[in-house]
């Protein structure tokens, strides 16, 4: 049995009982790399957007964070144009107890909190910093242009 | 696409808090609060930190290994902090035997009520039943209160020893324990034949065999005789190799490899060794277990490293096939003062491999992981 079972509970949950606003769903050929879907959260200038995402779990897991990207191009200070997101749970704040989901959470969770001070993406940063409604509005225009 | 691996994988009767009905979600909360939060299985020589968190012995180690601190709250914590929290390893082994029971009652109990006209029926017996199967074995554990609660037993019942678990009469317990736990019929002859110092003597002399052991003479391998010692932790880069590979024999392990082997089978087993002891005695593996379990370990890792290097070969079949993908992203890295301008095409080709490199590894290894499985 070497997939962990660990993995497997969380498989067999991800697709029984999925967070709202949530799918994630691993490739048949290989059960480590899950496509995801996240809905841009109410509220947000995400709003109405499905975000593609592909997650990884790599031979670590659950000792090393899942690795995960999005594949939608979106407008935001801490994802950069190769999808790849600042978030401190995905690096060094990497816990064994959190899971997918709460990951997958944490991503939903940062498109309705940017934080313009610890960009990945400078130049959307300092858009976002300088001309928040601005930035917003294109924000906005890229959730509709390639999210939906 | 998610058809037959998925397929199987979720077919696996794999125990789960969701097995439990929705209707029952404290019956869900209890599966999964005697699970640990890093592997998902239930607690296996369950230790716990200061701040009170508790996981298996064998995970927590592994990952104060990586990062010093208590994977739920983040507290600053050590190895020396792990405390076997033994309450918790026989609740588990209690909601072990009782979960199938308890399962079938709430699945039946769901049933009925999806069937609206039944009234209760005959279940109650069974309820009765129940109960008092689970508490024979929790009985047990809660020795402190051992004197079954409520009213005092006669001189006659039968009772648990509250140290050393035997089964005794009520009205025997207090000499059996005043003695040492020692089997009643010794005792009432050693009454007889007045208590003499000799026995006193040896009684003393069992005592203190519990202390270290004759720390003179060669103590390395006193150590590996012990079996209910921890292993200290090594500084590997004092040792030279030769006092490695000694290290590794004194506990019946191969000495074969190169110094980074070395060192990593002597730490995995420290580790392994050391969990173990967090088990209560009863369920602690041998040693013969314990290498075998290194020696899994060990095989693992062997078979991760062959695919990557079969993956080599995968590089060089398709060698043409980068080099195009190479050449189509270098104009965008040559202008790098217009990141704006093309974005789309550095996302399409970053995008366009589909299953990344990293993941074609994979591929190979889930695909033996299913054949072996």
């Amino acid at each position: 049995m070497s997939l962990p079972k660990r993995i497997i509970k969380e498989t067999e949950r991800l697709v029984a009982d999925p967070a709202p606003g949530i799918t994630a769903a691993p490739h048949d050929d290989n059960l480590r790399y899950f496509d995801v879907t996240i809905q841009g959260p109410d509220g947000s200038p995400f709003q109405q957007g499905i975000f593609k995402l592909e997650l990884f779990l790599p031979e670590e897991y659950p000792m090393a964070p899942p690795k995960v990207r999005f594949l939608t191009k979106i407008y935001h200070p801490n994802i950069d144009k190769l999808g790849r997101i600042c978030l401190d749970i995905l690096k060094d704040k990497w816990s064994p107890a959190l899971q997918i989901r709460t990951v997958l959470l944490s991503v939903q969770a940062l498109l309705s909190a940017p934080n313009p001070d610890d960009p990945l993406a400078p130049d959307v940063a300092k858009h976002y910093k300088e001309d928040e409604q601005g930035a917003q509005r294109v924000s906005r225009e890229w959730t509709q242009q390639y999210a939906s | 696409m998610n058809s037959n691996k998925l397929a199987v994988l979720l077919a696996q009767d794999i125990p789960d808090s969701t097995d439990f009905p929705k209707k029952a979600p404290f019956l869900r909360q209890l599966d999964d609060s005697v699970c640990c939060t890093i592997c998902s299985k239930y607690y296996e020589g369950p230790v716990s930190l200061l701040c009170g968190h508790s996981f298996c012995s064998m995970c927590i180690r592994e990952n104060l290994s990586i990062k010093p601190h208590c994977p739920a709250c983040r507290q600053n914590a050590t190895e020396g902090n792990l405390r076997p929290n033994l309450v918790l390893e026989e609740i588990v082994s209690a909601w072990k035997l009782s979960r199938p029971y308890v399962l079938d009652l709430a699945k039946q109990e769901e049933a009925r009520a999806a069937e609206p006209a039944k009234k209760k029926r005959r279940l109650s017996p069974s309820c009765v039943a129940g109960p008092s199967r689970t508490s024979s074995t929790s009985s047990k554990d809660s020795s402190p209160s051992d004197p079954p609660e409520g009213d005092v037993p006669k001189p006659d019942s039968i009772v648990n020893c509250p140290v050393c678990d035997r089964r005794l009469k009520y009205k025997e317990i207090n000499t059996h324990m005043d003695n040492n736990c020692a089997p009643i019929s010794s005792v009432s002859a050693a009454k007889s034949g007045a208590p003499t110092s000799k026995t006193q003597k040896t009684q003393w002399s069992d005592l203190m065999r519990g202390q270290p052991p004759k720390s003179k003479g060669k103590g390395k391998d006193k150590a590996a005789e012990d079996d209910d010692y921890p292993l200290p932790k090594v500084s590997y880069d004092t040792l030279k190799e030769k006092q490695l590979r000694d290290k590794l024999a004194e506990h019946g392990l191969p000495t074969t490899g190169d110094r980074p082997v070395l060192t990593r089978r002597h730490q995995r087993w420290t580790m392994q060794w050391n969990a173990n002891l967090d088990k209560s005695a009863a369920k602690r593996q041998t040693k013969a277990e314990l290498r075998a379990d290194l020696k899994k370990w060990e095989e693992q890792r062997k078979n991760k490293k062959e695919k990557i290097t079969v993956d080599d070969s995968h590089l060089k079949t398709h060698r043409e096939d980068f080099k195009k993908l190479v050449a189509a992203a270098q104009p965008v890295k040559a202008k790098p003062a217009v990141p704006e301008s093309s974005p789309a095409a550095a996302r399409s080709s970053s995008v366009a491999p589909n299953p990344p490199p990293e993941s074609d590894i994979i591929v190979v290894d889930s695909d033996d992981e299913i054949g072996d499985s």
